[in-house]
C-alpha cells in the first residue's frame, strides 16, 4: 500500500489543485501533519490560505481519508459526509464537512475536509479535569439538546443518506441483537456470559420503535468540552437509522463514566437529570426499560467490540499494544451485563 | 532450574520497571500511555499466574456440577458446551439461575486479576 500513498509534500500539492478548483480561487497549505487516527480514517491536520468564496481566510482543517482498514458496520468517508451535513443541517454542534472527494491520498480512498474545533475529548479528562468543572455543570443539559438534534433527523427529511447495510426493517433492536449474535459466534473462544446476555435480550426485545438517525457512538470520549462547555459532538462513523433510546442506552454503558459510577450518563449526570433533560430538549419520553435494554445491548456490543480489537493484533493485521490490552477488559463488560440484568430496569 | 526468580516476580519487576523508571523518561504521549497498558499487562499477569491454578480447579469443579461432565474434558470444552446449551434454549428457570451464578463467579475471580478495583456490587449508582 506504501507506494500508492503520496507523501505529505505531494499530498499538499495535491489539496492544492483540488481546493483551488473547488473553490475557484488560491487556496495554498501552509502545513500539513498526520494526525494519529482511529483504525478507519486516515487524518490530516492542514492550515490553509483560501483566496475564495465562503470559506476565505487562513483556515485550520482537518482532512479525513478512507484508511486502508476498516471496521465491519464503520461507515466510509462519503456517507460520513452527509451524515455530518445533515446533522449541520439539523442544527447539532459539530464541525462542518467540506468538499468531498475520492483519490486524494490514495486511489478510490473517500476524502472531505472537516473544519478544526478546540477542545478536551479524552474521557477521563472530560470528567475529572478540574479546569472543566464549570462546564461539567451545563454538559448534561448541552448534551441532551444535541442528543435531540440527531434524532430530529429521518429518513424522510434526509433521504440522501444511504446507510442501509444492516437489514432494519425487522426493527432496530432485533437487527441489533442478530447483528451481536452472529459476532458472538464468530468469537475464537466460548463465551458464556455474552450467551446469557444475548438470551435476556431475545426474550426482552422491546416493543415499539420510533426510527430517527442515531449517532451510534454517542458517548463521553466523542464529544469535545472546553472551559465554556460543550464545543462539539464528534466521531459520526457508527451513525444509522435506529432507535433514538439506543443513544441513551450507549451513553449510560459503565465504561464511559470513566470512574463516575454515581453519574451514569456518560458519567456527568444521574439518570433523572439527563432523562429529564432529553425529554425536554427532544419533547420524547424516556422509557427507562428501554434503555436499560439498549445498555446491555450496549455492554454486549462493546464486549464482543474488545474481543474483536484484540483479534485484530492476533490476527497480525495491526500492531498496537492497546488492541490486544482491551480485548482483556472484555469480562468488565460481560459482567456489567449481567449485574444490569440482575438489576433490572 | 528458572525456578527462581520465579514468574511473577519477573513480571512484577517487568511493571515496576514500566511505571517507575521508563514512565516519567517518556515524552511522547501516545508512547507514555502505551508504556502504562504495557506495565498494566504484566502486573496483572503476575497475579493471573499466582491465582491461576486455584481459578481454574474452582471454574472446572463448578462447570462438571453444572454440566454432569467427567474430569476427561478440558476447560475450553466445557465452556464451549455450556454455550452449546444456552443457545439451544429450553431451560428451566432453575438451571438458568444456577448456570447464571456460576457465570457471574467465573467473572468475578477473572476481574479479581484484571482489574482489582472494578465494584462488583449490583448496587454502583
Amino acid at each position: 500500500m506504501a507506494e500508492t500513498q503520496r507523501t505529505t509534500g505531494e499530498l499538499a500539492r495535491a489539496v492544492e489543485a483540488l481546493l483551488s478548483e473547488r473553490t475557484g480561487g488560491e487556496v495554498k497549505v501552509r502545513e500539513l501533519v498526520p494526525l494519529f487516527g482511529g483504525a478507519c480514517q486516515d487524518n490530516y491536520k492542514l492550515e490553509l490560505s483560501i483566496s475564495r468564496g465562503e470559506l476565505q481566510g487562513d483556515r485550520r482543517m482537518v482532512l479525513r481519508s478512507d484508511a486502508v482498514q476498516s471496521l465491519p458496520s464503520s461507515l466510509n468517508r462519503q456517507d460520513e459526509f452527509h451524515v455530518i451535513r445533515a446533522a449541520v443541517r439539523a442544527g447539532v454542534r459539530t464541525p462542518d464537512a467540506h468538499w468531498l472527494c475520492e483519490g486524494l491520498v490514495r486511489p478510490g480512498a473517500g476524502a472531505y475536509f472537516m473544519d478544526w474545533v478546540e477542545g478536551e475529548a479524552l474521557g477521563r479528562r472530560v470528567v475529572k479535569h478540574p479546569e472543566l468543572a464549570a462546564a461539567r455543570e451545563k454538559l448534561p443539559e448541552e448534551l441532551a439538546a444535541e442528543l435531540a438534534k440527531v434524532h430530529t433527523v429521518t429518513r424522510a427529511s434526509a433521504p440522501e443518506l444511504g446507510l442501509d447495510r444492516a437489514p432494519t426493517r425487522q426493527g432496530a433492536a432485533a437487527a441489533a441483537l442478530a447483528h451481536a449474535r452472529a459476532l458472538s459466534q464468530a468469537m475464537r473462544e466460548p463465551h458464556p456470559a455474552v450467551e446469557l446476555a444475548l438470551r435476556w435480550l431475545s426474550d426482552h426485545v422491546p416493543a415499539g420503535e420510533e426510527e430517527t438517525l442515531v449517532h451510534g457512538d454517542f458517548r463521553t470520549g466523542n464529544f469535545m468540552v472546553t472551559p465554556a462547555g460543550l464545543s462539539a459532538v464528534l466521531d459520526w462513523e457508527f451513525a444509522r437509522f435506529g432507535d433514538p433510546m439506543e443513544d441513551v442506552g450507549w451513553l449510560c454503558v459503565r465504561d464511559w463514566r470513566f470512574g463516575q459510577n454515581q453519574l451514569p450518563a456518560g458519567g456527568l449526570a444521574t439518570r433523572p437529570r439527563f432523562y429529564d433533560a432529553y425529554a425536554r430538549a427532544s419533547g420524547r419520553a424516556v422509557l427507562p426499560a428501554k434503555v436499560h435494554w439498549w445498555e446491555v445491548m450496549g455492554n454486549v456490543r462493546w464486549a464482543v467490540g474488545s474481543v474483536g480489537q484484540g483479534e485484530r493484533y492476533l490476527s497480525g493485521e495491526e500492531s498496537d499494544l492497546e488492541l490486544i490490552a482491551i480485548a482483556r477488559r472484555a469480562v468488565e463488560m460481560e459482567y456489567e451485563a449481567l449485574r444490569l440484568i440482575e438489576k433490572g430496569a | 532450574m528458572l525456578e527462581r526468580p520465579d514468574e511473577p516476580a519477573l513480571l512484577e519487576a517487568l511493571a515496576k520497571f514500566l511505571l517507575a523508571d521508563l514512565h516519567p523518561a517518556v515524552k511522547d504521549k501516545k508512547l507514555a500511555f502505551r508504556v502504562l497498558i504495557a506495565a498494566n499487562i504484566a502486573g496483572t499477569l503476575a497475579t493471573q499466574l499466582r491465582t491461576q491454578d486455584e481459578r481454574r480447579a474452582a471454574e472446572l469443579s463448578r462447570l462438571r456440577a453444572l454440566l454432569g461432565a467427567g474430569p476427561e474434558r478440558s476447560l475450553r470444552e466445557l465452556n464451549a458446551a455450556l454455550v452449546e446449551k444456552l443457545r439451544s434454549g429450553g431451560l428451566a428457570a432453575e438451571e438458568l439461575e444456577k448456570i447464571s451464578a456460576h457465570v457471574k463467579q467465573t467473572l468475578q475471580e477473572a476481574l479479581s486479576v484484571v482489574n482489582p478495583s472494578f465494584d462488583t456490587s449490583v448496587e454502583i449508582e
